[in-house]
């Protein structure tokens, strides 16, 4: 199948930054970020017919209240759940949707709010460390066990013990996504720190410092998803060459963390890593994972990092702890992750601004964070989900 | 000084039908967990059919409250004011012997005494009349 053949993204944009926006609404930081989509587009308003949002209200705006508000005119509209994990999911199904003829062009992505919302444990809102849940998917407060962090935590332990990891290497992580962060004038963090000021950054759940959680950010992230056919009228279409579903089931409970599969967490077997599990991801878009420029991974903590590395092949088991702390994630790197910085220090807008900052990539359009040559990128999570973007 | 116990009675769990049977027990001190009767599996967390094999068929059986620490978390920030005399506390998941993986909290040890693969025995917390909590120690 030639490149040129599948659906693509036409535009993505964002607001013109990531952080506490105490002055804008959430419709407004939605109006905003799918303006800038439709201007890199080269669309008007009235060309949209499909949209596609996650995350509930009081984060984010329910669809049909946006599309209200926003004179939007749909014959494709959803709303995924209120869940980060949603992002890839969103992009697939408005590829589905624009190749059999559900709509021509699905904005998909969100506008959130995350510092209008109270937390469980007081105001200090300024990070996912702070962010308490006692919904179903992960908590036991009575054994003083709340999510999502101390679950991401217990992972992160996990591995740690089993290959002999650090909290010091996840500060390379962090370190290194902080750096790229620098490089976005969007970003909620930009100051650049060091190993040692990350294990000076108190403990929020051990093995996980603050630094190793990501922001809770204001700000809003929007891409164009339109057919094959009417991509041909684009200059530079960015074409979802390969998708992947979200996996689920005993072994890929995700929870409020991201063990991959084989850990032994919760009702995951504990076993080795299946290194071809997603060899037909590669397979389905002609390439392999040496033609991938540039992975971006869902980042709520740094540990995932480290679990979409080994999941999707790039890394083998138990061995990413070592990859990611000589440069080898950076843009001038071997494997670039996450390019703007990601959850941790761009700013938690959920995923979305991963998919916008593929897009620009591809289009070169990444100012002092290009890749050089950037023509094949990979959204890749822990759990198993995945969209291959290519230049045609 | 830290106690380490971030239970209270003020955060105490939501006893539905499907797990009424667990902490019916917890509350006679015994750790019992769904068993199908077709396949034996024994699984955690409950659940209306085995995951298994979705037989319908089962017996809340008792185990014998032997595992091991799989992994284990120390909770640092406080997110309620009533744990600020605990933290830090650690949260560990035991994996029992019998299969099934159960989160709980490991004491009458340091948090820096745990490690992946340590031997541990259920003990039980009577935090209320009604609530019985399983926890686990070094065995």
């Amino acid at each position: 199948m030639k490149i040129a053949d599948n659906p693509a993204i036409v535009g993505a944009g964002t607001t013109s930054e990531f952080g506490e926006l105490p002055d804008s609404t959430r419709i407004g930081i939605s109006a905003e970020a799918i303006g800038n989509a439709l201007d890199e587009a080269g669309l008007e308003k009235n060309d949209l017919d499909g949209l596609i949002v996650n995350y509930a209200p009081p984060l984010a705006t329910f669809y049909d209240h946006l599309a209200e508000a926003l004179g939007l005119d749909l014959r494709f509209a959803d709303h995924k759940q209120h869940m980060g994990r949603f992002v890839g999911n969103s992009v697939r199904h408005a590829a589905m949707a624009v190749e059999n003829g559900l709509a021509d062009y699905v904005v998909a992505g969100i506008g959130l709010k995350w510092n209008a919302v109270s937390q469980v444990g007081g105001e200090d809102k300024i990070s996912l460390a702070d962010y308490g849940s006692q919904h179903e998917m992960y908590p036991r407060p009575w054994y003083g066990f709340t999510g999502p962090v101390a679950a991401s935590a217990m992972h992160a332990r996990y591995y740690m013990e089993k290959y002999g990891a650090t909290s010091e290497d996840l500060g390379h992580v962090s370190k290194t996504l902080r750096e790229h962060a620098s490089l976005d004038p969007r970003s909620h963090y930009s100051e650049p720190f060091t190993i040692e000021e990350h294990q000076e950054s108190r403990w929020i759940a051990e093995p996980l410092h603050l630094f190793d959680c990501a922001a809770q950010s204001d700000g809003g992230a929007y891409v164009i998803v339109t057919s094959a056919e009417n991509a041909r009228s684009f200059d530079d279409p960015a074409y979802i060459t390969s998708m992947e579903g979200l996996h689920a089931g005993r072994n890929n409970y995700v929870g409020g963390g991201a063990a991959r599969p084989g850990m032994g967490i919760r009702t995951q077997e504990e076993r080795e890593i299946d290194s071809g599990e997603f060899d037909h991801v590669y397979e389905n878009s002609e390439i392999t994972r040496d033609d991938v420029d540039g992975l971006y991974i869902y980042d709520a903590f740094s540990p995932n990092i480290w679990f979409g590395l080994e999941r999707w092949g790039f890394v083998e088991e138990g061995r990413a702890h070592e990859f990611t702390r000589d440069g080898n994630i950076s843009i001038d790197g071997e494997l670039p992750v996450n390019t703007h910085g990601g959850h941790l220090s761009n700013g938690h807008i959920s995923g979305w601004n991963h998919m916008v900052e593929m897009y620009n990539q591809l289009q070169g359009n990444a100012d002092k964070r290009q890749i050089t040559g950037a023509d094949t990128v990979q959204w890749a999570t822990p759990w198993g989900d995945s969209v291959v973007l290519r230049r045609a | 000084m830290s106690n380490n116990n971030p239970s209270s009675e003020s955060r105490l769990p939501e006893i539905r039908d499907e797990d009424a049977p667990f902490w019916d027990a917890a509350r006679n001190h015994e750790l019992r967990m769904q068993q199908c009767g077709d396949c034996d599996y024994i699984w955690w967390a409950p659940a209306p059919v085995c995951p298994d094999c979705w037989s319908t068929e089962y017996e809340w059986t008792e185990l014998s409250g032997d595992g091991v620490v799989k992994s284990w978390v120390v909770i640092h920030r406080p997110y309620w004011d009533d744990v600020a005399d605990a933290i830090p506390y650690n949260v560990a998941e035991i994996e029992l012997d019998e299969g099934p993986r159960y989160l709980s909290n490991v004491v009458e040890a340091e948090n820096d005494e745990l490690y992946q693969g340590m031997p541990v025995e259920v003990v039980y917390e009577d935090v209320t009349d009604e609530v019985t909590l399983p926890k686990f120690r070094p065995k």
